[in-house]
């Protein structure tokens, strides 16, 4: 592992300006990436997780923006890291990283492949845009792509359109386009939803193997905790915008220390906190998008909650012990020495 | 696979054809009476009813046979390229139509063009740039333009011009210098000058419906995740809109050219009218208000023809543009 991170996002805002006011999406996101690591973004549907990795892609669309922070790049190990927020986000250097460099997969492949053109077509596009091969090179590269994730008769394969595959191949085929031009990073977007378990499985030991492969570090996005226990070295459990836990992933099975992470396992059929009683939810739901909750945005629905601290300050992320930072008052000693005193 | 799709279409085409070509002979008789009772009350009004005449037109045309016999007699005649003559002036149908599709055809297919060339571009700006000052002021056009009707545009036009312009005639496609003079150079010329008034107020209105479509179209395909996709892939969010969801959202158009065929000869009756254009679309309908039943039956079916063959055109085109078509996918 590098002592650089490749990805490193400091502070990143993400507001959309709707009618009604604007949406604070992504509230202040700091984490890192190294490489060879895979980084697992745990959190309900909604707390931002897949817009701050859309804000390092320069994805976001209007009306939304990303509103403050930074973006570090690193192109190459030990190189000068980039602000990709100083590029407009269709600048040439943008665009030139993104699909580079910089790869993303997303969810739904049912609807990720144009339904018009050839699967080789979209292969061979972000080859020409990152590349210097000529068509007969594009072609060997394309077909060597498609069976390095699986997908056995390549040449004929090349020429067939997205209906002919099913859920998961057509995964892998965007597995193929994000690797084309050995991105250093690679974001997988909730890869495996909508796909069923066995092939779950399969797509992410794919991922897997690749990453080992090709030294990527990967920035996986999921709900799912049992795909972040099988696949992730470090976790970051964001909740409404925010990040509130960051560990590395034995010490968040083994000892969760946010209460909203708390719930969360709980909530997990098998996991070692439910015990043998009934599966645990989180009481209430999410506060709307407009809504605004003073204090810990968690505090409602929290069983810990300190009456006078929680619902007043807002707590930053702080490190709880060496393996775990956590953004919640009752790690926080000096906090809670002044609420007491 | 391809070539036995259009056989078997070809081979449904006939049957149609068939009963579309009676259909359309049996309504054109149906009022009652026929051109010749009528040609006999006008001879009495005259003063005298000469019934050789009335002989001679009873044999040629078979007044006196039974419906279904002058059926047999025209479609016979209408397949080995014989339509007959119109009863009123006594002119080879064919001839008619040598006359008039022509200037029909150059009106459609013009208006046609300018249709598409300002659609496709505008539908896709408002679709990108949607809910835009630009998009709500082409939306605003544009339901104007369709709600008003086309003779209203036409008569609208005329006055204007009348008071912006005096010398220019709106009405009418050639000059009158050039009316009964062979087609020549300078006669097209003329003819261009003139075109772009039936051009503008008939295409105005299919334009509006055009860009609302192309709008809709392209708006739901935006949403489609393969378009972020293709952006993530690092290719400028221009051409990336211009090669998937304008491709997809095209298709309806390919759809549309089949239905497009049959206008093309026909063109509007009612500009015809109002703007005193030559076309064929007048004629017909003074042939239909005269019972005149080979020049008519002969136009509406040469327009059902157009459109049988218009359907299968478009069939075969949407199967060559959308693969999932061709390959009865999802």
């Amino acid at each position: 592992m590098s002592k650089e991170p490749i990805l490193k996002l400091e502070n990143v805002h993400v507001k959309y300006d709707t009618d009604d006011g604007a949406v604070h999406a992504v509230r202040g996101v700091t984490y890192d990436v190294y490489e060879d690591e895979t980084l697992a973004i745990v959190g309900e549907s909604g707390c931002g997780k897949s817009q701050s990795s859309y804000a390092a892609m320069g994805l976001i669309q209007p009306p939304g923006r990303v509103s403050d922070g930074k973006i570090w790049f690193r192109n190459k190990d030990g190189g000068e890291a980039v602000n990709l927020l100083d590029h407009h986000k269709d600048s040439k250097k943008m665009r030139s990283i993104r699909g580079g460099p910089l790869a993303m997969i997303f969810q739904e492949p049912m609807t990720a492949l144009s339904p018009v053109h050839r699967i080789g077509q979209h292969l061979d596009e972000v080859l020409k845009l990152h590349t210097d091969l000529n068509k007969k090179q594009r072609f060997d590269r394309s077909c060597e792509l498609l069976t390095q994730v699986g997908i056995p008769d390549a040449a004929k394969r090349y020429t067939q359109y997205s209906f002919e595959f099913s859920g998961g191949m057509r995964q892998r085929i965007m597995i193929a386009i994000a690797l084309a031009c050995n991105p250093r990073l690679l974001i997988a977007d909730e890869p495996t939803t909508g796909l069923d378990v066995t092939i779950q499985n399969q797509i992410l030991e794919l991922m897997a193997s690749l990453q080992e492969k090709h030294h990527m570090g990967v920035v996986l996005i999921t709900h799912d905790l049992a795909v972040v226990a099988e696949n992730a070295d470090r976790v970051a459990v964001m909740y409404l915008g925010r990040i509130v836990e960051t560990t590395d992933v034995h010490t968040l099975f083994e000892d969760p220390k946010h209460p909203y992470t708390v719930s969360l396992l709980k909530s997990v059929v098998g996991s070692p906190l439910t015990g043998e009683g009934r599966l645990q939810a989180i009481r209430g739901t999410v506060p709307g998008p407009l809504d605004v909750v003073p204090g810990c945005p968690f505090h409602p629905r929290c069983d810990e909650y300190m009456p006078g601290i929680c619902d007043q300050e807002l707590p930053t992320l702080e490190a709880v012990n060496e393996k775990t930072c956590a953004a919640c008052f009752l790690y926080q000693n000096r906090k809670k020495k002044e609420a007491s005193s | 696979m391809m070539i036995r799709y259009i056989l078997q279409r070809i081979m449904i085409a006939i049957p149609t054809l068939l009963v579309i070509s009676f259909v359309v002979f049996f309504l054109i008789q149906l009022p009652p009476g026929s051109f010749l009772d009528a040609k006999i009350a006008a001879m009495e009004l005259e003063g005298g009813v000469d019934m050789a005449e009335i002989e001679t037109l009873k044999n040629t045309y078979h007044f006196d046979r039974p419906m279904i016999v002058q059926y047999y007699y025209w479609i016979t005649g209408f397949v080995t390229g014989d339509m007959g003559k119109s009863f009123e002036t006594d002119v080879e149908v064919t001839r008619t139509l040598a006359e008039l599709v022509p200037v029909t055809a150059a009106i459609s297919l013009f208006t046609i063009l300018f249709t598409w060339s300002l659609a496709i571009p505008f539908g896709i700006i408002a679709a990108v740039k949607r809910n835009s000052p630009l998009d709500y002021s082409l939306t605003f056009i544009g339901l104007t333009a369709m709600a008003t009707p086309a003779f209203i545009i036409a008569l609208i036009f005329q006055v204007v011009m009348q008071s912006l312009w005096p010398q220019f005639d709106p009405t009418g496609l050639i000059s009158r210098e050039y009316v009964n003079v062979p087609w020549s150079m300078a006669k097209f010329a003329d003819l261009l000058k003139h075109l772009w008034v039936p051009v503008f107020i008939l295409g105005v209105g299919g334009t509006a419906g055009m860009i609302r479509i192309l709008r809709a179209n392209v708006i739901d395909e935006l949403k489609k995740q393969y378009v972020l996709c293709a952006r993530a892939r690092g290719m400028h969010p221009v051409k990336v809109i211009l090669k998937y969801p304008v491709r997809v959202a095209i298709n309806p158009l390919v759809s549309g050219i089949g239905s497009i065929l049959p206008s093309i000869i026909s063109g509007s009756m009612i500009i015809s009218i109002v703007l005193g254009l030559p076309t064929l679309g007048p004629r017909v309908l003074q042939a239909l208000m005269n019972q005149d039943t080979y020049l008519a039956a002969s136009c509406v079916f040469i327009q059902c023809v157009l459109a049988v063959v218009g359907i299968l055109l478009s069939d075969l085109l949407l199967a060559v543009v959308d693969p999932r078509i061709k390959f009865g996918g999802k």
